[in-house]
């Protein structure tokens, strides 16, 4: 029986760049999945991160209460999958309700390229031969330990993944801290663009969309840099929407 | 009292009051005896070569010069070769190495701590570490401490049976006879990188290290 | 150039905005090679994670012990003929050593460098009180030239280019002919190496601090290259060393595992060039060394972090790797944190030594990528203790009013699908109004983001949007 997978669009996703998710549900639907999109708002990164615990236990519950139902959850952003199989099971590590049904909700939830790549295997329609550099973004990095995933997707989908020369670097994106502190986030951005850019690639892409419109957005900035795109985009055939941030 | 407070806001925030007799006989116990030391491959070694290749690879890649010599009785004309012109002042000299014959070789030496314009002092290692490719000396009576930092160039004497494998070895064998009241490893020539992050030899301390591997253990 | 040193903590913002303006400073940030020395050190070590373990569970059983080691040290100082000084705070930390300095009669006192002793501020207090302090490792004796803080716990004038610090020796060393060349590190340093040596010899005092404390034996370990530290301790009369109470380990052995993570965490070093362990004052048959031996010990608001998670932040052995590889504190350097500590380490050490209400914006400015903890060697989770600050922050509503509002108003949106759904379709439909070309240089809101970056706008109306109008409304 094709598995059911609920689908956390994510805040970021659903107001600056709807494609991403129609992009992902073709993608997942295309593993013989069925995917569903339950009613949801947020995976609670802005109070859990703010100092908010309550609020980010109460955004939490809903989340958990939406998504327990479904085989598997596949989320098209690595901070927001790193909040709920990272975070959740802390937030709830005391609560007798809430901890189990968090950590098993922990346990099926995967970033996009990851259930892609290692759960349900997919081969992406062959794209145009080009050359990408991948943002990792740090959540994926550090809290789920991925990154060969896209790369991986990537080469199947055609392209060719370069590197950039320094490893790992931050966007400078940091969820609210690119509000708080708009300078340091836009240094920070940057020097990660530099490097992107030095690469020559002609397309850099990422798996979390707060860091796109961070690279993307100092991109449109400087006045210039390669387009930037989700990954999601990437491996669903053609996009038909203009890179990030512009027309 | 700044010790009892002290003392009761860490029980405080720990929940608890002092410790229990068991916990503290617990304690009392690991500070009477290390547990089992977690060593690096980089600290163990197949026989005394390979160990002594170690420290003599890493000690000279810290920037100290290395000499080996087969008995006593060569040191102070390895010495004094390897100190050329630098060796013509009066030296500082461990008391512990005062019995060779250092007039012999052409060298004056002044047994005791070290005193200014002296360019170069001998000392004796008690271990050195293959490890990290360090010597260790400890002060006392036969070693003064200063003679291992005043002077532009510091020589010290090595008993290549005084090798050992790792730091834990090292400080083993340095307190063998009890705990010395210092005890310094030295992996190379004093150095700063405190401008620009660029490499600088001799920054306070001495510009040279020069050591003497004395005996053929090992090979 | 001097970089941007904040008033303190509170003044991070200004001082960090400041501190990106500065050429200099950019140009100096852009000379730290530490990351990549760490990165080969690391990677010659495979027992790196068995021994990062290991080295974590040490200090946390230290901590969890730390009254009964604390006592045992202290006895064992004073068995050797040390005296241990207990302070509670900065203030009585001062009295201490200005009382040890007086007992002596010190004029002048050569210092080590010690971070400790820049917590609780030593320099100002010993000036003051008519003692001559003089830094001796190169860069603390650089920034004392030049009356700054350090701004890296372990290479404290990396702010500085070769060109400042001969300008700080043309200016202080008077007695130098002055048309001598200062163009080369290697003069500078013979240079410093020439004054700073008659020192060690007049000093009535020599104050270092403690990488290690050994509770079996009493005894202080200090790591240098330059061996400064060595010529504090062991010309000086009377040695006195300043070190706050989580710098405790059981045993000699013990020293030897963090030793393995230290210089490899901090310079790539395999190990530094001097380790030494002192333990007490001069022996009786002792033909040099210090006549007294003094210690110390320094709370100063350490205790308030061990009663929750925050403990693991006094795992810290200072290494300075969570500095290196942090982006913020690579885009600004230490002087806009406005304390000692900088950096990650810093942004959770302060508040408890400083108070929260004073270092409120030094938690926020993190946006939490990881890399500190990734590489911290005794596995410091600081991004969730950084966390943990940011809940305090919020329950004695010590953040921006304007913050909370805006979580507030976030908050009770996010818990209503219905009502969140209306808000993102209303903001999707301004922003693409104000955008010109795919993107928005300035946004209601968003004035701080629209000043580094273009807002890239929403490319149509929002996912829930056209997902209910395709008739997939679960």
């Amino acid at each position: 029986m094709a598995p059911r997978v609920g689908l956390l669009v994510t805040c970021l996703v659903d107001l600056f760049r709807p494609e991403v998710a129609f992009a992902a549900m073709r993608l997942v639907t295309a593993t013989g999945a069925t995917v569903v999109v339950p009613r949801q708002s947020c995976c609670g990164q802005p109070a859990y991160n703010n100092g908010d615990r309550m609020g980010a236990c109460l955004i939490a519950r809903q989340v958990v209460a939406a998504f327990e139902g479904f085989d598997h959850v596949v989320v098209p952003s690595g901070s927001c999958a790193g909040m709920v199989t990272h975070h959740y099971p802390r937030l709830f590590q005391d609560d007798a309700e809430f901890g189990p049904r968090a950590r098993r909700l922990a346990a099926r939830c995967f970033e996009l390229t990851q259930y892609l790549a290692d759960v349900a295997p997919l081969q992406p329609p062959a794209g145009p031969p080009v050359t990408v550099v991948c943002h990792e973004s740090c959540s994926g990095l550090r809290e789920l330990g991925i990154g060969r995933q896209a790369r991986t997707l990537l080469a199947r989908a055609g392209a060719t993944v370069v590197e950039i020369a320094a490893p790992e670097p931050c966007c400078g994106f940091g969820g609210t801290f690119c509000v708080k502190f708009p300078e340091l986030s836009a240094a920070i951005a940057d020097r990660t663009c530099r490097s992107l850019a030095a690469t020559g690639a002609d397309l850099v892409v990422g798996a979390d969309l707060g860091c796109l419109l961070n690279i993307a957005g100092r991109f449109g900035h400087l006045g210039g840099g390669p387009p930037v795109r989700h990954i999601a985009e990437l491996l669903d055939g053609p996009p038909t929407a203009p890179p990030i941030g512009r027309s | 009292m700044s010790r009892e407070a002290i003392l009761g806001r860490i029980r405080a925030q720990l929940k608890r009051g002092p410790l229990e007799p068991a916990q503290a006989a617990a304690c009392d116990r690991r500070l009477a005896a290390a547990p089992a030391a977690l060593l690096p491959r980089m600290a163990q070694f197949a026989d005394r070569q390979a160990l002594t290749a170690a420290f003599c690879q890493r000690l000279t890649a810290g920037g100290a010069e290395l000499r080996r010599v087969t008995a006593w009785p060569a040191v102070p004309a390895t010495v004094a070769a390897m100190l050329g012109p630098a060796g013509r002042p009066a030296l500082g000299l461990a008391p512990a190495l005062a019995m060779l014959d250092w007039a012999a070789a052409g060298l004056t030496v002044v047994p005791g701590p070290a005193r200014p314009a002296q360019p170069a002092a001998i000392t004796k290692a008690v271990a050195g570490i293959a490890e990290t490719g360090s010597v260790v000396l400890a002060s006392g009576p036969e070693t003064p401490v200063t003679l291992n930092f005043l002077p532009d160039i510091h020589v010290v004497c090595l008993e290549a049976a005084a090798l050992v494998a790792s730091l834990e070895d090292g400080f083993g064998a340095a307190r063998a006879g009890g705990l010395p009241r210092s005890i310094t490893l030295i992996g190379g020539p004093s150095r700063t990188a405190d401008i620009e992050q660029r490499m600088v030899m001799g920054a306070h301390g001495p510009r040279r290290l020069v050591v003497l591997l004395v005996g053929d253990h090992g090979g | 150039m001097t970089g941007s040193i904040a008033d303190g903590p509170a003044d991070f913002r200004r001082a960090a905005v400041a501190a990106l303006a500065d050429p200099a400073l950019q140009q100096a940030l852009g000379r730290n090679g530490f990351a990549q020395r760490r990165a080969q050190a690391i990677a010659a070590l495979p027992e790196y994670p068995e021994l990062r373990a290991a080295a974590a569970a040490l200090k946390d059983h230290v901590l969890d012990h730390l009254d009964h080691y604390l006592e045992r040290f202290a006895a064992a100082v004073e068995a050797a003929g040390g005296v241990v000084h207990w302070c509670d705070d900065a203030e009585s930390a001062v009295a201490a050593v200005l009382g040890v300095a007086r007992a002596c009669g010190a004029r002048t006192a050569t210092k080590g460098k010690s971070m400790a002793g820049e917590e609780i501020g030593l320099n100002a207090a010993l000036e003051a009180a008519g003692i001559r302090p003089i830094e001796t490792d190169l860069g603390e004796y650089i920034i004392q030239l030049a009356h700054e803080p350090p701004s890296h716990i372990i290479a404290p004038a990396s702010h500085k280019s070769m060109a400042d610090v001969a300008g700080l020796f043309r200016a202080h060393h008077r007695d130098r002919p002055a048309e001598r060349p200062l163009d080369q590190a290697e003069i500078l340093v013979d240079e410093a190496r020439t004054i700073l040596r008659p020192a060690y010899g007049v000093a009535g005092l020599g104050i270092t601090g403690a990488n290690f404390l050994i509770a079996e034996s009493g005894s202080a370990v200090i790591v240098t290259n330059e061996g400064n530290g060595d010529l504090t301790q062991a010309l000086a009369p009377v040695h006195l060393v300043v070190a706050g109470i989580e710098k405790l380990v059981p045993r000699l052995e013990d020293a030897a595992l963090l030793l393995r993570l230290l210089a490899r965490s901090a310079t790539g070093q395999d190990l530094t060039v001097y380790t030494t362990v002192a333990s007490g004052p001069r022996r009786h048959a002792d033909p040099d060394g210090p006549a007294a031996f003094h210690v110390v010990l320094i709370d100063n608001g350490r205790t308030a972090l061990m009663g929750d998670a925050r403990k693991a932040m006094l795992r810290c052995i200072r290494c300075g790797a969570c500095l290196n590889h942090c982006p913020v504190y690579g885009q600004i350097g230490g002087h806009p944190y406005g304390a000692t500590y900088g950096g990650p380490m810093g942004q959770v050490l302060t508040p408890a030594l400083a108070g929260l209400g004073a270092a409120r914006d030094l938690p926020q400015a993190s946006t939490f990528c990881g890399r500190c903890a990734e590489v911290c060697p005794v596995a410091i989770p600081l991004p969730d203790l950084m966390r943990h600050w940011r809940d305090e922050i919020h329950q004695q509503a010590l953040d921006p009013p304007r913050h909370r509002l805006a979580l507030a108003l976030w908050l009770w949106l996010a818990r209503r699908p219905r009502f969140y759904r209306l808000a993102v379709r209303a903001a999707s439909f301004g922003l693409r109004a104000l955008a010109r070309g795919g993107c928005l240089t300035a946004a209601p809101f968003a004035g701080g983001w629209t000043r580094g970056r273009v807002l890239p706008a929403p490319t149509g109306p929002s996912f829930f949007t056209q997902y209910r109008s395709g008739g997939n409304e679960p």
